[in-house]
């Protein structure tokens, strides 16, 4: 049973599952900070982390970033690097949130739309999810990634 | 009477017989005389001693009237003996010893003077000397020349009377008389055989001018030959080309035997291969002769001759009219009157014709033998200048192949510089694949890179073109920044009544503590707060606003609003709430 878990754990069909579910994830949280710019620089500067002439920038380019890391996960093009670039992004905004919970800010995560419930340590626990799932991606994901399809052949012209 | 008769008579007797012995005296004088004009004119006739001396011994033994008389005549170590009234056996006798004799006269060699006069010996002890005859009673010697030398002995008188001094006189007269006659028959001899020495001279001499002009033609002949050959390999060592040499050769042949009419052929390996040269009157005779037919009868006559030219380098001279008549006619039919056959390497043949001769003296073997060395140096020319235009083309052939060869090469480096550059691009294809394809199973830097590099492109792309977009850097940054104030003064402010706080907050943030009777005025709410309550505040009004975090300057933003509104006292809380709260002032919640 345990050895069927940990196959389970390990199978790159799990990984596939993560890496759309991750990407989609990203793709969804993405549109809407894009469209509101502006209110993502304030959501952004709420946390109060970021010097005040990097907000603006940080929040017309994160949600791109975001958009294209979770197009490469769905199409499953150079999967390992947007994993560990999200993986990153995961992780920075889960210190962020950590650290405003420290803080007691009366703030919302932001991470879909503006107005939200205040962050919580749900909020942290679910962020550590979706890191969990991304660095499963990261290892266990092999299945229908594209850049594998076409390099398989290269590789192939290679030898 | 009588007595002076007798005197008288005496007298007259006396000077009778004195007149008689005077008259006999005289006689034998004259005789004398006329025996030495007789010898003299006697021995003035023979031209050689012997017979002088032969014809001597009557003359001198008649007027003295002597019983015998001989002779020996020594020449040249040969002795020759006369004799007169001996008999053969005393003749021999001398013939054998006379050269004894002779020496004992001349000993040695002596040296004879021109003015030497002959040796008279007279005497009856003689007639004792053991060397000569018995009864000799006087000895001559003569030396007539050195080497010549000849002695005469007579016998007694008949009258067997001593030698008178008048008849030693005439001996030695006739002496005299013999040994001129004798001199001047050696000399006569001498100048005889110097005649005829010098006869035979001239005749040699005679013969050899003869040789010497006979060789001075041949020298001449010789002399023509070298410089026509000099002058023939002078000319055609200056000419490369074998058609030149040709050309030359002929002319040269022509000029030097006097021909006026010639030509030469000369055939290649090839059936195409003919270079022919005429010279004459006929001019289609060139085309006859580069024709097959030609070449065949000229290739025949090789056949033919093919024991006398066995090799190449070879020449044959062709005299006989069978041979000729076999030969390309030159003008009209007209035979070749002399050819010559000739071969070369790498399979060349010719032949060349030569006749009209100008002059009907036939070619002596001196000319021919010239002909032919005229050919073998012709020859040899010709062959340099077609081993030259072998080589020539060789070289040319060798250039056009290092043309072919070069561009080859060139394409060749520049195959093998495309290969390398293929190569080089295959590589770093490969290169490329292998990097992408291990990239696909790691995370890269670079792809982290051009993710974020792509998020910051089309982020700032999209915000420009947005209407919703943002300014990137706050604008606050280039702005003068606003007037501060200290917390005391603004509590101050506040004591008195005659200033408004501001909190520029976030309404969750004024929520959560304030600066008591602060006025929330965050930026999303601006307008709809400052309508409801502050549209109506005198615009002197002094406005304390604060409210900053290091994320953003809300208090710069709204007192940049306040200021468009027409509000121009305003001032910003130096610290914030922070700087309020550690005054003690109290925060309000």
């Amino acid at each position: 049973m345990i050895e069927f878990l940990k196959r389970l754990a390990k199978h790159p069909w799990l990984a596939l599952v993560f890496r759309l579910y991750i990407g989609g994830l990203f793709v969804y949280a993405a549109m809407y900070k894009i469209n509101y710019a502006a209110e993502f620089s304030s959501t952004i500067a709420s946390y109060r982390l970021v010097p005040y002439w990097a907000v603006n920038a940080l929040s017309v380019f994160m949600p791109w970033t975001e958009i294209i890391c979770g197009g490469l996960l769905i199409l499953g093009i150079r999967v390992k690097s947007a994993a560990a670039v999200i993986t990153a992004m995961l992780t920075a905004f889960t210190i962020a949130i950590a650290i405003n919970l420290f803080r007691n800010a009366p703030i919302s995560c932001g991470c879909f739309h503006t107005i939200e419930d205040p962050i919580s340590w749900w909020t942290v626990l679910r962020d550590l999810s979706w890191i969990g799932m991304t660095m499963h991606v990261y290892h266990f994901d092999s299945v229908f990634q594209t850049d594998q399809l076409f390099l398989g052949k290269l590789k192939r012209i290679e030898s | 009477m009588s007595t002076k008769k007798t005197p008288a008579i005496a007298k007259a007797s006396s000077a009778k017989a004195a007149s008689q012995r005077q008259s006999l005296e005289g006689d034998r004088q004259l005789f004398h005389l006329k025996t030495l004009y007789e010898a003299s004119w006697v021995l003035s006739i023979p031209v050689n001693p012997e017979d002088i001396l032969k014809q001597f011994l009557p003359i001198a033994m008649g007027p003295l009237g002597l019983v015998f008389g001989f002779a020996i005549l020594l020449r040249s170590d040969k002795v020759h003996v006369e004799g007169l009234g001996l008999d053969e056996n005393t003749i021999s006798h001398y013939k054998s010893t006379g050269a004894d004799l002779v020496s004992k006269f001349f000993p040695d060699k002596i040296t004879i003077e021109p003015a030497s006069r002959p040796t008279i010996l007279v005497g009856h002890h003689l007639a004792n000397d053991p060397n000569l005859s018995s009864g000799t009673t006087s000895i001559i010697a003569i030396p007539i020349e050195e080497g010549s030398y000849t002695v005469l002995g007579f016998g007694p008188k008949l009258s067997e009377q001593s030698y008178g001094e008048d008849e030693i006189e005439l001996l030695q007269g006739l002496a005299t008389i013999l040994m001129a006659a004798l001199k001047k028959a050696c000399a006569d001899e001498h100048i005889h055989a110097l005649n005829a020495d010098l006869n035979i001279k001239n005749t040699r001499m005679k013969q050899t001018l003869e040789r010497m002009e006979k060789t001075q033609k041949e020298l001449n002949r010789h002399a023509f030959q070298l410089q026509t050959l000099y002058e023939t390999s002078l000319e055609l060592s200056s000419i490369n080309n074998p058609e030149s040499i040709l050309n030359a050769f002929i002319l040269t042949l022509m000029g030097t035997f006097s021909y006026s009419s010639g030509w030469i052929a000369l055939y290649g390996p090839g059936s195409d291969e003919a270079d022919v040269i005429y010279r004459g009157p006929d001019q289609n005779q060139k085309n006859l002769l580069a024709s097959t037919k030609s070449r065949k009868k000229i290739l025949t006559r090789f056949v033919a001759l093919k024991d006398k030219m066995p090799q190449n380098n070879q020449s044959c001279l062709l005299e006989d009219a069978e041979t000729l008549s076999s030969l390309p006619p030159i003008n009209n039919n007209q035979v070749a009157i002399l050819a010559v056959l000739f071969s070369l390497d790498q399979g060349w043949r010719g032949a060349i014709g030569l006749s009209s001769p100008l002059s009907d003296t036939p070619l002596k073997d001196e000319m021919k033998r010239l002909i032919k060395s005229l050919t073998g140096n012709f020859m040899v020319t010709l062959g340099n200048a077609k081993h030259s235009q072998l080589i020539q083309n060789l070289n040319s052939n060798l250039a056009a192949r290092n043309v072919e060869l070069q561009g080859t090469l060139d394409e060749l480096t520049s195959a093998k510089q495309e290969i390398g550059i293929l190569t080089e691009a295959k590589e770093r294809i490969i290169g490329l694949v292998h990097g992408e394809v291990a990239r696909v199973w790691r995370a890269s830097w670079l792809d982290v890179c051009i993710i974020i590099l792509a998020g910051v492109v089309l982020g700032t792309l999209f915000n420009y073109s947005s209407p919703s977009g943002i300014r990137l850097v706050p604008q606050s940054l280039f702005e003068p920044a606003s007037v501060m104030m200290d917390v005391h003064a603004a509590n101050r402010e506040a004591q008195k009544g005659t200033a408004v706080i501001i909190d520029c907050r976030p309404a969750e943030f004024y929520m959560q503590g304030h600066i008591p009777n602060a006025l929330n005025l965050p930026m999303n709410l601006f307008n709809f707060v400052y309508s409801m309550k502050l549209a109506n505040l005198d615009p002197e009004m002094l406005l304390i606003v604060y409210g900053r975090t290091i994320s953003r300057h809300y208090d710069e933003e709204v007192a940049r609003e306040l200021r468009l509104l027409g509000h121009e006292n305003i001032k910003l809380i130096q610290g914030g709430l922070a700087a309020w709260d550690d005054a003690g002032y109290g925060v309000a919640k």
